[in-house]
């Protein structure tokens, strides 16, 4: 199983330089047809994708990362840093649980 | 909704019994599941918080190289050889089960053929880039363990709350309800059977003085 990366074209030179494939997206367009490509492929196992991709097609990962168990999806954040006003893990958590913790 | 339409006989009791120790014991199970998964969840939290911190300095650190390197070569020159890396990381799977959920474990290892370039004409800051996104890679497979595990995690737990509470707040104490309007009922008829009978009893002997 291998890792793949879709986001700008820094991230994913950077990942290409430790041998990671990956697809530079310049729209929400490209990056949906690459997400999809993605998970029809057999070969992947983590895809990565940067924080400003994922937002961009928000409705598609969700359906991804909920509809299918496998290849498994993580957001990194890009060049520019963390995006601003993204769920963290404890929100993330809190909103499922109804608790606080 | 208490089910009072339910004809209040002995046989619906019984009925009404036997369902109501089914679900308390249902809920007593599910109660135990939440809980354990909630326990699970705690003990994932810091570790998915941990390594989403690392990774996010990690990758910082690693930009900020692929930057410098940029710079002192080019985007070009760094493209060229990018393309040519010689080095594969490999990605295995395997699962932990937790009441149900199945939970990911990520490995990752890495199969390199170093040199990849000449060092001659590469600027140091690539080796930098490259080893910046190396351990970029390995925290990813933790990351991308525990937070897919969290995420399974905590979607279980809201289901199994769900479960818990339908049981909790709407079955259980509708059935309790049914139960004892039956119970009313039949006390009741009871009572009135009774009096019947002592009415009867009562005009017998009536008679039966009138006979004497």
């Amino acid at each position: 199983m291998k890792f793949y990366v879709i986001g700008d074209e820094n991230t994913v030179t950077g990942f290409r330089l430790v041998g990671i494939e990956g697809e530079a997206v310049e729209s929400a367009d490209e990056a949906r047809e690459a997400l999809t490509k993605a998970f029809e492929s057999s070969e992947i196992g983590i895809i990565l994708i940067t924080e400003r991709v994922a937002s961009s097609v928000r409705a598609e990962m969700e359906a991804f990362v909920f509809g299918y168990s496998f290849p498994l999806i993580i957001e990194i954040p890009d060049r520019r840093g963390a995006l601003e006003g993204r769920t963290s893990i404890r929100q993330l958590v809190n909103s499922a649980v109804g608790v606080k913790v | 909704m208490a089910q009072f339409e339910l004809a209040p006989t002995k046989t619906n009791m019984m009925k009404v019994k036997r369902d109501l120790g089914f679900a308390l014991e249902g809920w007593e199970l599910l109660d135990q599941k939440r809980k354990i998964l909630v326990v699970e969840l705690m003990g994932l939290i810091d570790r998915a918080v941990e390594a989403q911190e690392r990774v996010e300095t990690g990758l910082g650190e690693a930009y900020g190289a692929l930057d410098q390197a940029t710079l002192r070569m080019g985007r070009r020159e760094v493209n060229l050889i990018a393309l040519g890396m010689n080095m594969e990381s490999n990605v295995m799977f395997s699962e932990k089960r937790v009441m149900g959920v199945s939970l990911p474990r990520v490995k990752v290892e890495f199969d390199d053929r170093s040199p990849y370039f000449a060092s001659a004409e590469s600027s140091i800051w690539l080796d930098e880039t490259i080893k910046k996104f190396r351990e970029v890679l390995a925290l990813l497979g933790t990351l991308a363990e525990a937070r897919i595990s969290l995420m399974r995690l905590a979607r279980e737990v809201a289901k199994t709350i769900r479960r818990v509470n339908a049981l909790e707040k709407i079955f259980i104490p509708d059935q309790e309800e049914t139960l004892k309007y039956i119970q009313t009922a039949l006390e009741e008829s009871e009572r009135e059977a009774f009096f019947v009978l002592k009415l009867v009893k009562d005009r017998l002997a009536q008679r039966r003085g009138e006979a004497l």
